[in-house]
Order: structure tokens, then sequence, then C-alpha cells
């Protein structure tokens, strides 16, 4: 197993994961071809408001909307958006997103809270995703929340968003995204895929995890889970974010 | 990690968002038409 990475400190310092308890399904807005080929995509995404306008208004669907409402019911939790500095600059999606869903639903909107790193996930793996997760600060003044986001992948994003919180005494009732792949949304680990990812893998690599990232394997979302299950040893998977948090 | 000046740019991304959105007539002018749709579809 590869020696416990010097980011892992930091890492710590700033990550919490929650137990995923019930926690429900992302809600998915659109097909991911529809937003990522769409031409108002990139310059939403490297921060013009204008555009970032345009594509959720054509994305946000009413099917989603009612799933929102049904999901939340009487309560009136804080929408709150992953607001970050990605590749292309700062993302204006999720907030924008999130002002939208704000007044189509009328609930209140959380600020102040951000991602405090920059990560390049667009387009990269899974280990580079692993191995620099997005990391969130500011004030946590709401007691429950709703999480937004442009994209969902993996799922760690929304996990740390909602481990922040969480960690600091709120709930998060839910999350719902732009786009993303329909596999992705369900966040919470099922207990067969961790006993996949255990009994492939072993307690050798959860300790290592542990070490390196502060939690253990039945925090991460199903789709991280999976994705760890599909290596071909304990090993390489170090090695690989180990590497990868080195590019 | 980034640097205060820009969690700064972010903050202020956060609040120009706000402005824009708090001015903008295109999401009025959507919602109008969503519940047009809708009443039409109902009637």
């Amino acid at each position: 197993m590869e020696q416990v990475p010097e980011f892992a400190k930091f890492v710590q310092q700033h990550l919490r994961r929650t137990e995923w308890r019930d926690f429900p399904d992302v809600i998915i807005h659109a097909e991911e071809s529809l937003v990522k080929k769409h031409l108002l995509y990139a310059p939403a995404k490297g921060g013009d408001v204008k555009a970032a306008e345009g594509l959720v208004l054509e994305a946000a669907t009413i099917g989603a909307l009612d799933k929102i409402s049904a999901l939340i019911g009487d309560k009136r939790p804080h929408l709150l958006a992953v607001h970050a500095l990605e590749t292309e600059g700062a993302n204006a999606i999720p907030r924008t997103f999130a002002r939208i869903l704000s007044k189509m639903l009328n609930l209140p909107v959380a600020k102040g809270i951000i991602q405090i790193n920059r990560v390049i996930h667009t387009g990269a793996d899974g280990y580079r995703r692993l191995a620099l997760p997005a990391l969130f600060g500011g004030d946590v003044k709401e007691s429950e929340y709703f999480l937004v986001d442009d994209f969902v992948g993996q799922g760690g994003t929304l996990a740390n968003l909602r481990g922040f919180v969480e960690s600091r005494g709120a709930i998060v009732l839910g999350a719902t995204a732009l786009t993303g792949k329909g596999y992705s949304a369900k966040l919470s680990l099922s207990e067969e895929t961790l006993r996949g990812l255990k009994g492939k893998h072993g307690t050798e690599l959860e300790q290592w995890w542990v070490a390196a990232f502060g939690y253990g394997f039945e925090r991460l979302t199903e789709s991280e889970a999976r994705y760890l299950t599909r290596a071909d040893d304990a090993h390489s998977i170090s090695a690989r974010i180990v590497a990868a948090a080195r590019k | 990690m980034l640097t205060a000046y820009q969690q700064e740019l972010l903050r202020q991304l956060e609040n120009e968002i706000d402005e824009y959105l708090a001015q903008s007539s295109n999401l009025d002018a959507f919602l109008s038409r969503l519940r047009g749709l809708i009443l039409s579809e109902v009637g």
C-alpha cells in the first residue's frame, strides 16, 4: 500500500462525510448531451450569468421541480449551490440554478458557503476526482438545506458539501443537479456495494482510506464505491490516487 | 486552497448573480409562459 500522501493532513482538516441514513436520490433535470453541448454551457461555466440563466431556463424540467416539491413537502430548506472556481473560471450555473429554483419553488437561498479549493474535475478520471475532493468553507447559519449543482458524476462534491453542513449541525434534505448520468443519482451507498468493495479489497485498503481521507468506506457514494470495486487490487487504488494527487 | 483574493472573487460572483437575477425579466417571462401552458392544458 502506498504511504499516506502529504495532502491528507490538509484534506482532513476540511473534509467531512456524514452517515447516509436514508438520503434520497439526486433529482436530475436534463440529459447530459442537452446541457453540455448547449452553446451557453461553456460561457456559463466561465462565469457568464446571462448564459447560465438561459441554460437553466432551457434545461430545468417541470417533472424534476415536482419531484423536489414532493420531497421537501411542507419544509422550507435553504437552497445551497456548489459555488466554485473551476478550470474555466467561476462557475455561474449552480448559483443561478439555485436562484431560479428559489423563484419557482418559493424557497430561500443560502449565502456565504463556497468551495475553498480549486479542483479540476471536468473530464478527469475517477481517481483524480477521489484524490482531489471538493472542500467547503463558510458559515452554516441555517438548519435545513437542499443542495444544488450543475452536474452529478461520482457524487463526491455533493457528499462533501452535505458533510460540511451536517457536521456543523444542519440537515440536508436532498439534492438536485441540472444534469448527470442516471446511475449517478443514487448517492447513498447500498449494503450490497459496500460488501462487494470490502470483500474484494479487504480491510487494509479501508485503513489506508481512513488515514488518507478521514472517513470509512460506508460514507463513500454508490458510484465511488463501484468505481473502486472495479480496480484490480487494493495497491493499485492507493498508487493511482497518490499519482493523481501529485499531477 | 483558494487565495483570499480568489475567495473574494467567488463571493462577488455570488452577489452579481443575485443582483442580475433580481432585475432580469427573462425568468418572469418564462414563468408567465409556463403558467399559460399549464392553464391551457388544464383548460
